[in-house]
């Protein structure tokens, strides 16, 4: 029971930073295969099932540009951060930067409580 | 036909339709190419068994077309039910399993109310209570898989395991047949104009009554418990050699309808049709035997191929 909580918290937590990643990973173009292979050597793995229809929706959005062009002799569709995308990125990263800075401010304040609280029983 | 195609094919009718053939393209390219990348990894050719594996990792294909389906619909009553990953799957599951029921429904009605014409003002009362059961079935069995799905799980090989959906569909088709098995087998003689069923199928209600109770007890563990394969190929040899038993004596009776005499009419159609009803019935017999035998072998050779399958590990969960 405890397990499932866990890890549904764990998901919650991991699918707004999942967006963040594609975007930054996409500064670079890439098409999927090779998008999920440098999203996963960075240690955030996320399932192909999921990751594929996820760029595409982002393209729907504006955020992302693609194009099918010939590597290999095989024709691959490319994505690539578009302008726009660019621009909401940015603001992402600032939303981002803001709740890390917020997040390591209470835990610093929850740790200082819990010692204080420690010496006072001691 | 290589398991690449047989996946894009599996995946096709689900996607938005404007946009299927360019998202086969890619993931079609992109599923080759993880192929190379595993084939580059061990330094040889990956068998077709290997391939599948990658695919069943994928996901189920039903649920990787609906992950493209944009603006999908959500079912909420509070908090979501059906997520708009399921929903198109269930908006399917319903097209295609209330008209079944509903045509059941109207084909066990339309012979009583032949026989008794009062019967037809209890046709849209009987109709709108099987469709709503049916309504009720499909949506919960639904919400069950989506308390189960992880949108974004992490990759891992999946495990054998029976899928929800089959044992869902197997439940509702099965909850749909069984009131049309009350109606005509348990009544004695039950009258098919002009003719009547001979007392055999009546005396075969109870086993075959049992039989479908099973089947549906079957598919709601499975629901509930997708990691006890072997539980359901026993429960499914058990209900096939039952059946087997059943077709057995149902052939061994000889004579499976009678012709009333309401039909009328000169002595030689009378026999006519009394010939043709009794060929047709040894058909439809030795042929539901043939598929039971058929299933009870393939059942017999999967649970043999599952034994000493460890199973799952604690905690683990299936997304379909």
């Amino acid at each position: 029971m405890l397990d499932t909580v866990i890890e549904n918290l764990r998901l919650e937590l991991r699918r707004g930073s999942v967006i963040l990643a594609v975007l930054l990973s996409l500064r670079q173009e890439q098409y999927g295969y090779t998008l999920r292979k440098a999203l996963s050597e960075n240690g955030m793995e996320i399932d192909e099932g999921t990751l594929y229809p996820l760029v595409r929706r982002l393209e729907t959005q504006g955020l992302l540009t693609s194009e099918w062009r010939e590597e290999e002799k095989r024709k691959k569709r490319f994505y690539r951060l578009s302008p726009d995308g660019d621009r909401i990125l940015q603001q992402l990263l600032a939303e981002w930067q803001s709740i890390d800075v917020s997040l390591k401010a209470i835990i610093k304040e929850s740790e200082n409580g819990s010692a204080g609280s420690l010496l006072k029983s001691s | 036909m290589d398991p690449l195609d047989r996946y894009l094919r599996a995946v096709k009718p689900g996607l938005p339709l404007a946009l299927r053939e360019d998202i086969l393209a890619e993931l079609g390219e992109n599923l080759r190419s993880q192929f190379e990348g595993r084939e580059s990894e061990l330094g040889r050719s990956l068998s077709n068994k290997e391939k599948k594996e990658i695919l069943d990792a994928f996901g189920d294909p039903l649920v990787v077309a609906g992950r493209y389906q944009s603006g999908s619909g959500t079912v909420s009553f509070g908090r979501q039910l059906i997520g708009p990953e399921l929903y198109p799957l269930y908006m399917r599951s319903l097209r295609f399993l209330l008209p079944i029921t509903a045509g059941v429904i109207t084909l066990i009605m339309i012979p009583l109310a032949l026989a008794d014409p009062a019967k037809w003002t209890e046709l849209p009362s009987v109709l709108g209570f099987q469709v709503g059961i049916q309504f009720l079935l499909v949506t919960m069995g639904w919400m069950i898989v989506q308390s189960q799905t992880k949108k974004d799980a992490p990759v891992v090989p999946k495990p054998v395991r029976v899928s929800r959906l089959e044992s869902i569909l197997q439940l509702v088709i099965t909850t749909a047949v069984l009131p049309w098995v009350q109606t005509v087998l348990g009544t004695p003689e039950y009258p098919f104009a002009p003719c009547r069923l001979a007392p055999v199928w009546h005396q075969v209600y109870v086993p075959v009554m049992i039989i479908a109770i099973t089947g549906i007890l079957q598919s709601v563990v499975n629901i509930f418990r997708p990691e006890w394969v072997r539980f359901r190929y026993i429960a499914r040899m058990s209900v096939d050699f039952a059946g087997l038993a059943v077709v057995g004596y149902l052939l061994s009776a000889g004579k499976w309808v009678t012709v009333s005499d309401q039909l009328g009419g000169a002595l030689a159609k009378r026999e006519n049709m009394v010939v043709w009803l009794h060929w047709t019935f040894i058909g439809f017999l030795v042929a539901a035997m043939a598929i039971l035998l058929f299933e009870l072998v393939t059942d017999g050779v999967k649970l043999a191929r599952t034994k000493g399958d460890p199973g799952l590990p604690a905690g683990v969960s299936s997304t379909l």
